[in-house]
């Protein structure tokens, strides 16, 4: 399998926050959803991709920008263009603009050539942004929180459109999120991400499958089989927490087992690092 | 061909695809030779991950029901007679014992299961002809 | 496309929607006045590139008003391509800016010549083009600064601009009240050739110099 990208070894300090050590490949022709927390370091990340920012140490390998589609949380049109303006100001920069795939997503989409950027909704205005990004013959994806904020209806379509783009072989995307009931069914591989190191980057079902729920009364445990519980909680009739399946056979058979979903995963990991710190 | 999801069965969804594909080949709705939807359309179509897909059609291929041709895409293959024949015969087994249990259970005796299996057999018969 | 020139085209697509103009037309009557009331031809260029100057700064807060820096940077033309767009730009914008003056001078001078108005002098021009230099690097020195900088802190700054640009308002009139500063001049008359040779050098190296700086400075950024 080739890598459409590799990020390798990136170190970056503030003053506040630091990434650590990231490095993760995105496989040329898959869906890579990049999840955790609100701060863990997600934008950062990608902006050290895209070079927004500069790493102190480490290494990126991507295409060239020409082949790279962006869409940010933070959009960046001038507000008084309207939509055709954007073409006009952008097509030149791509040798494969396509005039006619643009003007396609943008009737798909719903977006009048007319309207002025800042008339657009915000939901409107990723849209813009992705028709963008869709009309160069980009090879690589890479979205920041494209489905935060927008309703369950809006997020679909953008989903659905990911999953349209990667049904060529060759093409990828690396999608961040906090919203990861996006990723779970559409997401081949999962980075996820907490406070500035990479916890978990590989197949989407070799992260869920790693792990499950786990719940019971308050005295089914031994305090060292707690300590196997990641982000135990315990509360007055009982407590809650998960677990990796290769410690299950270490419970006892009081307690219940469940299948876990990625959000009590981010959330039982972040609770398990909070806890550390 | 029929596939759909289930979000709630608790069954992997490779294992649903897997499933549902079988069931497919066994009615004969899938024949020899025909072409399945590609991993990326179905994937596409089903809203799931291409890796999945790929997972389910991977051990469809493994346990010989499909072949994937290099650039082409997957075929149903030929059913393997000996296999089917062993499939049908795990399952008469299985009818079986449960017939026999229920036989034990209530008192039934031997020959008289006999006797039924064989006036059954000849009814079906007769009604087939 | 070139990528220097989408980056100098996206500029001027950037700030069309806010070149209002009315207001277009009001700098222009008022260097169109000036220039009358100086009566010499060379003014024409001198206010053209002021106004120029005036404008400059458009591109910069317009971009960062709207998070452009952002957006440059996923563009395939790399940063410092985005820099030379931005000095052509300006360039462009200096042109435009002259050659307006230029053309609505030599009507007034038509319609001013039928209403039996003086004509426009053309000796002082030398002066006018040496003001005009030093325009030149004021932009020159403005620019590095808004890469550096961006535009929002560069505005504290730009006091300093209009300060100069005053300075150098004043200089022109004391030229007016100076006969001691036309004699030099009219000295280096003789040497028009030289002089001019060694200004246009200086000037193509002080914008060389910003020119670096910029790529510098801008290369160092973070969005």
């Amino acid at each position: 399998m080739s890598n459409v990208l590799e990020v390798r070894n990136l170190k970056k300090h503030y003053n506040s926050f630091a990434l650590h050590d990231i490095s993760f490949d995105v496989p040329r022709g898959y869906i890579m959803g990049f999840i955790g927390p609100n701060g863990a370091g997600k934008t950062t990340t990608i902006k050290l991709i895209l070079s927004m920012v500069t790493a102190d140490s480490g290494t990126v390998k991507c295409p060239n920008n020409e082949r790279i589609g962006v869409v940010l949380d933070a959009p960046f049109y001038v507000d008084e263009w309207r939509v055709r303006d954007v073409e006009k100001a952008l097509a030149p920069f791509y040798a494969q603009w396509d005039t006619f795939v643009y003007a396609n997503y943008l009737s798909q989409f719903g977006l009048d050539a007319n309207k002025k950027v800042k008339e657009l909704s915000r939901g409107m205005k990723i849209k813009l942004q992705l028709a963008v990004a869709l009309s160069h013959n980009a090879e690589l994806l890479v979205l920041d929180e494209p489905t935060s904020g927008l309703d369950p209806v809006a997020r679909e379509e953008i989903c659905d459109l990911l999953r349209g783009f990667v049904s060529s072989e060759d093409k990828s995307v690396l999608f961040s999120t906090h919203i990861t009931s996006d990723l779970e069914k559409t997401a081949d591989f999962i980075t996820f991400i907490l406070k500035g190191n990479i916890v978990f980057t590989g197949q989407t079902d070799a992260l869920t499958g790693k792990y499950a729920r786990i719940s019971g009364g308050l005295d089914d445990l031994t305090e060292a089989q707690q300590g196997l519980v990641i982000g135990y909680r315990p509360y007055c009739t009982g407590f809650e927490g998960m677990i990796e399946l290769a410690h299950l056979t270490k419970m006892p058979s009081s307690v219940l087992v469940e299948e876990i979903s990625l959000d009590e995963i981010i959330i039982y990991m972040t609770k398990e690092v909070g806890v550390h710190e | 061909m029929k596939i759909i999801i289930s979000n709630r069965s608790g069954v992997p969804i490779y294992e649903q695809i897997k499933e549902q594909v079988k069931a497919s080949i066994f009615s004969g709705e899938l024949l020899e030779d025909e072409m399945l939807p590609s991993i990326r359309q179905l994937a596409r179509s089903l809203k799931i991950s291409v890796i999945t897909t790929a997972r389910a059609y991977s051990d469809l291929e493994q346990e010989g029901y499909i072949a994937s041709v290099q650039g082409k895409g997957c075929f149903v293959l030929p059913r393997n007679k000996e296999l089917a024949r062993e499939n049908a015969q795990h399952k008469i087994e299985e009818a079986l014992l449960t017939a026999i249990s229920l036989a034990k259970a209530e008192g039934i005796t031997r020959t008289e299961v006999i006797k039924r299996l064989e006036l059954l057999w000849k009814d079906n018969h007769e009604q087939c002809t | 496309m070139n990528k220097v020139l989408a980056s100098a085209h996206l500029d001027y697509v950037t700030v069309k929607p806010y070149l209002i103009i009315r207001y277009l037309v009001v700098n222009t009557l008022v260097a169109l006045g000036f220039v009358g009331f100086y009566g010499c031809f060379a003014t024409a260029i001198y206010f053209g590139m002021m106004v120029a100057t005036l404008f400059l700064s458009y591109p910069f807060s317009i971009g960062e008003k709207n998070n452009m820096d952002a957006l440059y940077v996923t563009l395939s033309a790399g940063r410092k391509k985005v820099v030379l767009g931005r000095y052509l730009f300006t360039f462009g914008l200096n042109l435009f800016a002259v050659l307006i003056i230029v053309v609505l001078t030599l009507l007034y001078q038509v319609v001013g010549g039928l209403l039996g108005m003086p004509a426009l002098a053309g000796e002082q021009s030398w002066m006018m083009l040496s003001l005009a230099a030093l325009l030149v690097i004021i932009q020159a020195l403005m620019l590095p600064l808004y890469f550096k900088l961006g535009y929002m802190r560069t505005r504290l700054i730009t006091m300093a601009k209009v300060i100069i640009v005053v300075l150098a308002y004043l200089l022109f009139m004391s030229h007016i009240y100076s006969p001691a500063l036309v004699q030099i001049l009219s000295g280096l008359q003789g040497m028009i050739v030289p002089l001019v040779c060694v200004t246009a050098l200086v000037l193509a190296l002080v914008v060389l110099a910003s020119i670096c700086l910029s790529q510098h400075f801008y290369d160092k950024r973070e969005f």
